[in-house]
C-alpha cells in the first residue's frame, strides 16, 4: 500500500517572535514493514539553518532555526511512505511471564535494544494505579499476545475517546480516574500496563488511513496525527496494536517515529523568543495511491 | 614567673588513642606530621589563635561563603577553614595520583563507549539499565563529543582512608570541578596566614596543577580562533554553587554569564552583550548538563541555551564538561567498573571503591534487601551525598518504604557498605582533636594525559562525634599538604598562560549590565528614601502635645510623600489614614511593600549579588554591611531615636558605596550604566518630592516649612543659606534644587550628566537620528533651560495649584520614565525569555 502524506502545522504569534529552535520527527522511518519512498520538510519563513539527523531510537529528525522576525510559523511535511501488511498469530505460544523472563536474560542486540522500553520514563512513571488494570489482561500463565490483544480491546472498550479533554501535561493517574482521553493517552496508558508486568513497550507516532462515512466527500485535511502502542515479544519482534482503534496495526497504519513516551517522539517542538501567546493550527492528509504499482 | 614551654602533649586533646585510624597518630606523631605538629607547637596557644582570625578575617573580607544544602534560610554563609591542614606524605600520594589518573581515564573511556560504539553494554560488561535509566544519560549526545579525546575534561572524587590505611573511593564527581575554586582560595588564604610554615613543610605548590587547568580549557575549543572566547555558565545567584561560580570566572577571567545571556544563531553560541552579539568559543559549564538546552534536553529548564546542543553537533562551541558527563555520576558503575578496567585498559584499579550493590541484579537485591539496616541506600542518579540514606537510622516503617521502592524498581537503587574512614587533626578550642574527614582530589585533562592536583579540598565534620561528612551540616575546611620534593617553580597562582586579548572577556553581558542598572537606581532610592525619613523622624522626635498646626501638617505631609514614593499595601482594609509614626513604619521596613526602604536595600543586595564579581573587596564588605544593618522585617515598634541612628549608618554606608562607585569602579559601559541608574532615580525622587510639597499651594507657615524639608530632604539647605541669606522662597528655591547645573542634586544636573553618559555608550546604529533615550533627555533639559523659573511661581494666581510647575514636574518625570525604558529596550533587551511552543499533540482519529 502506498500513501501519500502532508501535514501541516501553523503556529500564529500574538506579537513577533525574533528567534526560535525548532525540532521535528515528522519524516516517516524506513523499517521492515516500511518504506519511506521520498519526505520533505518545507519550513516558512526560510529557516536560517536546517539539519537532518538520526536519533537515538533511528527516527529521523529535522533541526532548524528562524532568526529573523516573524509573526507565523508552517511547517509542512510531505511523504510518499510504502506500508507493508504486518500479521501476527493469536497466540505466541509462550507465557508472558517467560517472555518477560527470557527479555531481561536474553543479550541479542535486539533483546538488548528493547531492555530500554521496560523502564518508567517520563511520560509513563510506574504508576501503582495500573496495576489492577495490567493484571486483568496479564492473568498468570496466559499467552503473551493472547494477553496484549486483550488489554488493547479492554482499553478501547473501557476508554472514551474525547478530543479535547486531555492534553500532554495530564497524568495517567487522571486518566485511570476519568477513562477518557485521546489516542496518545491510550498508548501511555497501554504502555505503563506492559511495562508494569516487566515487558518492553514503546511509543509509536504516526498516521491512520481514514475511511469517510458513505455518501461523503473525503475532507482535505481532516486527518489528524496519530499514536498507538508497540510491545516486544521475544521471538516475535515487535507487535504494533492500536488502542484507540482496538485493531493490530497492519498496512492502513503509517509509522512516523517511535520512543519509550510522546517525548521522544514529538512531531514538532520549539523554543521560541519573543512572539508572546501563539495559536497552533495542524492539518493532515492521508491519501492512498491505488494506481501506484504496488511490487 | 618562668614561661612554660609548649609542649606536643598539650596540644593534643584527650580524644587521642581512643580512636580508629588516625592521620596524625599512630600512638605517636606520624613522620610526616612532624613539621606540622612542630610548627603548631612552637607558635603556642596565642599565635594559633592569631592564626584562626587571620583566616576568618581573610575570608570575611574576599566574601568567601557557601550554601547548605536544602537549607533555604541560608543563602550564603561565611566558609569555614581550620588552620589545620591535611598533610599526606609523597610516598601515599605517588599512589593516589596514580589511582586518580587511572580512574579518570576510565571513566572517560566509559563515556566515549556510551555516546558512541556502545561495545561496553553490548558485550555484557555492562548492564544496559545502569546506563539507561540514569537522568543523566542524554540521548541526544550521542556522538556529539567525537571532536574531544577527553570530553571528561574535569574529573573529581571523594575520597577517605579505611582502617586498613588505604584511600577508597567514595564517589565520583565528573559535572563540573565543584570545589576547585575553594581549595584555591584555601591555599590563598593559608599561603597569607602562615608562611612560614607552609614553607618549611615542603609542600608541593598547586600552580602547575592551575596551568593545566586553564591549558585544558582551551583545547575544549574546536573552533580556529586562536584565542578563544570563553564564559562560565551559571545558574545564577540562586544556586548553592554560586560563590564558586563567581570566583572560578573571575580566576578564569571570563565573563559568568546564565543562560538567558546566551543565544544560538546561525549555529554558534553568542553572548548578548551591551555591545552587541559576540561569538563564544568555549562554555565552561556550572549548570548540570541536563538542564543546559531546553529543545533537546529537558524541556522544563530555564538555565539552558536552547540550540546548544546543535551547536556542539555542528563543532562551532565547545563545552566543559562535555555534555553528557553527568551519567558517570552513578554509583551503579561501582560493581563493574573492575571488570571494565581489565577490558579497556589491561589493567587491576589501583584504587578501590566501597563495596556497591546494584540491585538491577538478582543475588544483589537480594543482598541489599537482606541487610538494608546495615547498608547506605542511594539512587544511581544522586551520586551527590546529600541524597545517600544509613540504613542503621531507618526505622521498621521505613526500612519497609525503602524495601517496596526497590523491589518496584530494583535497578535505580545501589546498596553501599558503611565503612569506617581515618580521623584528621582539626583545631578546637586551642586543641587538636580527631574528626572524620573526606578529601575531594581534582583531575584535569591536558595535553592528552589526565594531571592531579597536588593537594585538594578537605572537609571534616564540625562535631567529633559525627561520623560522615556531607554538605547538608555545617563542615569545616582544611588545606591539604602533599609534602615531598618540589618541581614547580613559585608563580603566583594568578598568573594566566594565555595571552587572554579575547575580545568577550572586556565586554559587558546585557544582563549584567541590567543589574547593574538596577543597582545604581536601588542604591539612589535606598539613599533618598533614607534621608526623608530621617527628617520626619525628626518631627516624629520634636512633637508635643502643644503642636503647631503647621508642624503638624507638614509631617502629614511629608509622610504622604514617602507613601507616594512606596505602593501602599494592597490589602490595607482600613481606608482611614493611618497614624504616621505607624505608616513610617511600614514604609521603613515592610519588605513586601514595594519601594519600602526594606526592598530597596533587597532589591541593591541581590542585584549586586547577581554581579558579584563586579565588586571590590572593599565594596563588597560595604554591601553585605547594609543589608545586615537595617532592622529585621519584623520590627514592630519604632524607637524614633534608635532608627535615626540607624538611618544615619546606613546613609554613611550608602555614602561610601557610591563614592567607592565613583572612585574605584574603572569608568568602562558597565560604571555609565549604574550611574545612569543612580541619575534617573535621583532625578525622579526629586521631581516626586517637589511635586508633592510645592504644587499646591499653602499657607505661609506651612509654605516655609515644606521649602525648609525639602531642602534638608535634598541636602541643600546649607548652600541655600549660604547663597539666599536664609530668605525662603519658592522661586530661589526652585532655582536651586530644579535649575541649577552646579547643584549635584540638581534635576538639571541629572540631566545633564545622564547626557554626557549616554555619549559613551557603545552606538548600535550609524544614522545621525538620536536614540530615543537621548532624544528624550535633550528634549526635557531643553524644556527646563529654557522655563523661566519665575513663571512657576505664578504670585498673582489664586488656583489651589500652580500649574506650570506642575506641568514641567509631571513632563519631566515621564521623559525619565521613557527614558528608562528606551535604555532597557536597547542595551538589554536581548534578555528577553525564550519559552516553549505548544506542541501539537496528536489526538489519533477514531474510525
Amino acid at each position: 500500500m502506498i500513501f501519500d502524506v502532508v501535514h501541516t502545522t501553523r503556529y500564529d504569534y500574538a506579537g513577533t517572535a525574533t528567534l526560535c529552535h525548532s525540532e521535528a520527527r515528522l519524516l516517516p522511518r524506513s523499517f521492515e514493514s516500511q518504506t519511506s519512498l521520498s519526505s520533505r520538510i518545507d519550513v516558512a519563513p526560510r529557516p536560517a539553518a536546517l539539519d537532518g539527523r538520526v536519533d537515538h531510537f533511528g527516527n529521523q529528525t529535522t533541526y532548524f532555526s528562524i532568526q529573523e522576525p516573524h509573526d507565523s510559523l508552517e511547517v509542512t511535511a510531505s511523504s510518499r511512505v510504502k506500508v507493508l501488511s504486518r500479521e501476527i498469530p493469536p497466540a505466541a505460544g509462550v507465557t508472558w511471564e517467560d517472555a518477560r523472563n527470557s527479555v531481561v536474560a536474553d543479550t541479542t542486540p535486539a533483546a538488548l535494544t528493547a531492555r530500554e522500553f521496560r523502564l518508567a520514563s517520563k511520560h509513563v512513571p510506574r504508576a501503582s494505579s495500573l496495576a489492577a488494570f495490567a493484571e486483568t489482561s496479564f492473568i498468570p500463565g496466559r499467552d503473551v499476545v493472547e494477553a496484549l490483544l486483550d488489554l488493547n480491546t479492554r482499553i478501547h472498550d473501557t476508554f472514551e475517546y474525547v478530543p479535547g479533554y486531555t492534553d500532554i501535561s495530564t497524568p495517567l493517574d487522571q486518566l485511570v480516574e476519568d477513562q477518557k482521553g485521546v489516542c496518545q493517552d491510550f498508548a501511555h496508558f497501554a504502555i505503563g500496563c506492559i511495562r508494569w508486568v516487566g515487558l518492553p513497550a514503546r511509543y509509536v507516532s504516526g498516521y491512520i488511513e481514514t475511511v469517510p462515512p458513505p455518501g461523503r466527500e473525503r475532507v482535505q485535511g481532516a486527518d489528524a496525527s496519530h499514536a498507538w502502542f508497540s510491545a516486544y515479544v521475544p521471538g516475535l519482534g515487535w507487535v504494533d496494536l492500536d488502542p484507540t482503534n482496538d485493531v493490530i496495526v497492519s498496512n492502513q497504519h503509517i509509522t512516523v517515529a517511535w520512543g519509550r513516551d510522546f517525548s521522544d517522539a514529538t512531531p514538532l517542538k520549539g523554543v521560541v523568543s519573543g512572539g508572546g501567546a501563539h495559536s497552533v493550527l495542524v492539518s493532515v492528509d492521508v491519501v492512498r495511491d491505488d494506481d501506484a504499482v504496488d511490487a | 614567673m618562668a614561661i612554660q614551654p609548649p609542649t606536643t602533649e598539650g596540644l593534643l586533646s584527650g580524644a587521642y588513642g581512643s580512636t580508629g585510624y588516625d592521620e596524625m597518630w599512630s600512638g605517636e606523631v606520624r613522620p610526616h606530621w612532624r613539621s606540622v605538629i612542630d610548627g603548631f607547637t612552637n607558635a603556642g596557644a596565642d599565635q594559633i589563635e592569631r592564626w584562626q582570625q587571620d583566616v576568618r578575617r581573610l575570608l570575611r573580607e574576599n566574601g568567601v561563603t557557601y550554601s547548605i544544602l536544602d537549607d533555604p534560610s541560608s543563602t550564603h554563609r561565611p566558609w569555614q577553614l581550620d588552620t589545620v591542614p591535611f598533610a599526606i606524605d609523597a610516598e601515599d600520594w605517588t599512589r593516589i595520583e596514580a589511582g586518580l589518573k587511572q580512574r579518570a581515564e576510565l571513566l572517560n573511556r566509559v563515556l566515549l563507549d556510551i555516546y558512541g560504539q556502545n561495545r561496553l553494554i553490548r558485550s555484557g560488561l555492562l548492564p544496559p539499565e545502569v546506563i539507561h535509566a540514569h537522568v543523566g544519560y542524554l540521548r541526544p549526545c550521542e556522538g556529539i563529543q567525537i571532536h574531544q579525546d577527553r570530553p571528561l575534561r574535569f574529573y573529581a572524587a571523594d575520597l577517605a582512608r579505611g582502617p586498613d590505611g588505604r584511600m577508597w573511593v567514595l564517589r565520583d564527581r565528573t559535572q563540573a570541578p565543584d570545589g576547585v575554586g575553594y581549595a584555591l582560595e584555601n591555599r590563598t588564604v593559608i599561603s597569607q596566614t602562615m608562611p612560614g610554615l607552609i614553607g618549611r613543610a615542603e609542600v608541593r605548590r598547586l600552580s602547575g596543577f592551575f596551568r593545566a587547568f586553564l591549558a585544558g580549557i582551551e583545547e575544549a575549543n574546536p573552533t580556529a580562533r586562536r584565542t578563544p572566547n570563553r564564559v562560565f555558565l551559571t545558574p545564577g545567584p540562586f544556586s548553592d554553587r554560586y560563590f564558586e561560580h563567581t570566583y572560578l570566572a573571575d580566576y578564569l577571567g571570563v565573563p559568568l554569564v546564565r543562560g538567558d545571556d546566551l543565544t544560538v544563531r546561525d549555529g554558534a553560541v553568542h553572548l548578548k552583550t551591551v555591545e552587541g552579539l559576540q561569538e563564544i568559543d568555549i562554555v565552561v559549564r556550572g549548570v548540570d548538563d541536563r538542564f543546559c538546552d531546553p529543545l533537546e534536553l529537558a524541556p522544563d529548564s530555564a538555565l539552558g541555551v536552547p540550540g546548544l546542543v546543535e551547536s556542539i553537533r555542528g563543532g562551532r562551541v565547545g563545552v566543559v564538561n562535555a555534555l553528557g558527563c553527568g551519567v558517570l555520576q552513578n554509583p551503579g558503575l561501582s560493581p563493574f567498573l573492575p571488570g571494565i578496567a581489565r577490558e579497556l585498559l589491561g589493567e587491576d584499579l589501583l584504587l578501590d571503591s566501597a563495596a556497591t550493590w546494584w540491585c538491577g541484579q538478582q543475588k544483589e537485591r537480594d543482598h541489599v534487601l537482606a541487610n538494608l539496616d546495615r547498608l547506605l541506600i542511594g539512587s544511581i542518579d544522586r551520586g551527590d551525598e546529600s541524597h545517600l540514606i544509613f540504613g542503621p537510622e531507618l526505622n521498621e516503617d521505613e526500612l519497609a518504604t525503602w524495601r517496596d521502592r526497590i523491589s518496584a524498581e530494583p535497578h535505580l537503587y545501589v546498596g553501599q557498605e558503611i565503612m569506617s574512614f581515618s580521623t584528621i587533626p582539626t583545631l578546637s578550642k586551642g586543641q587538636f582533636e580527631p574528626r572524620h574527614g573526606v578529601l575531594t582530589a581534582f583531575a584535569v585533562a591536558s595535553d592528552r594525559a589526565y594531571q592531579v592536583m597536588p593537594g585538594g579540598l578537605t572537609r571534616t565534620t564540625s562535631e567529633r562525634k559525627r561520623r560522615v561528612v556531607t554538605s547538608r551540616q555545617a563542615v569545616v575546611s582544611k588545606d591539604t599538604w602533599v609534602l615531598g620534593p618540589e618541581h614547580e617553580p613559585h608563580v603566583s597562582l594568578w598568573i594566566h598562560t594565555s595571552d587572554t586579548d579575547a575580545q568577550v572577556d572586556s565586554s559587558l553581558p546585557s544582563q549584567t549590565a541590567e543589574n547593574l542598572f538596577w543597582v545604581g537606581r536601588y542604591a539612589e532610592r535606598a539613599e533618598g528614601l533614607a534621608r526623608l525619613t530621617r527628617l520626619v523622624i525628626r518631627y516624629v522626635i520634636e512633637r508635643d502635645e502643644n503642636e503647631d498646626p503647621a508642624r503638624t501638617a507638614c509631617l502629614h505631609r511629608l509622610v504622604h510623600t514617602l507613601a507616594t514614593l512606596t505602593d501602599p499595601p494592597p490589602d490595607d482594609a482600613e481606608p482611614a489614614a493611618p497614624e504616621p509614626e505607624e505608616e513610617l513604619l511600614d514604609i521603613l521596613v515592610n519588605v513586601d511593600r514595594p519601594g519600602s526602604l526594606s526592598s530597596a536595600i533587597r532589591s541593591l543586595s541581590r542585584a549586586a549579588y547577581a554581579t558579584r564579581g563586579r565588586w571590590s573587596a572593599d565594596t563588597w564588605r560595604i554591601i553585605e554591611g547594609l543589608d545586615d544593618q537595617w532592622p529585621d522585617p519584623g520590627t514592630t515598634y519604632l524607637n524614633p531615636s534608635l532608627l535615626r541612628n540607624r538611618l544615619n549608618e546606613l546613609l554613611t554606608g550608602l555614602a561610601a558605596f557610591g563614592g567607592l562607585n565613583q572612585e574605584s569602579m574603572t569608568h568602562e559601559v558597565g560604571w555609565h550604566i549604574l550611574d545612569i541608574g543612580r541619575r534617573i532615580e535621583r532625578a525622579q525622587l526629586q521631581l516626586e518630592l517637589l511635586s508633592s510639597t510645592l504644587v499646591e499651594r499653602e499657607d505661609r507657615a506651612l509654605t516655609n516649612l515644606l521649602l525648609e524639608s525639602v531642602l534638608v530632604a535634598s541636602e541643600s539647605l546649607m548652600t541655600y543659606r549660604r547663597r539666599y541669606r536664609g530668605v525662603l522662597q519658592l522661586r530661589t528655591v526652585l532655582d536651586l534644587l530644579l535649575f541649577d547645573p552646579t547643584n549635584p542634586r540638581s534635576v538639571a544636573h541629572q540631566l545633564e550628566e545622564l547626557r554626557s553618559h549616554f555619549e559613551a555608550l557603545p552606538k548600535h546604529s550609524r544614522t545621525h537620528h538620536l536614540p530615543q533615550h537621548e532624544r528624550l533627555i535633550v528634549e526635557a533639559h531643553t524644556r527646563l533651560q529654557v522655563t523661566d523659573p519665575k513663571s512657576l511661581v505664578q504670585p498673582r494666581s489664586r488656583a489651589v495649584k500652580r500649574g506650570r510647575l506642575a506641568k514641567l514636574l509631571d513632563s519631566t518625570g515621564r521623559a525619565l520614565s521613557k527614558a528608562s525604558d528606551a535604555i532597557t529596550y536597547a542595551y538589554f533587551s536581548h534578555t528577553e525569555v525564550a519559552r516553549p511552543l505548544n506542541a501539537s499533540e496528536p489526538h489519533g482519529p477514531e474510525r
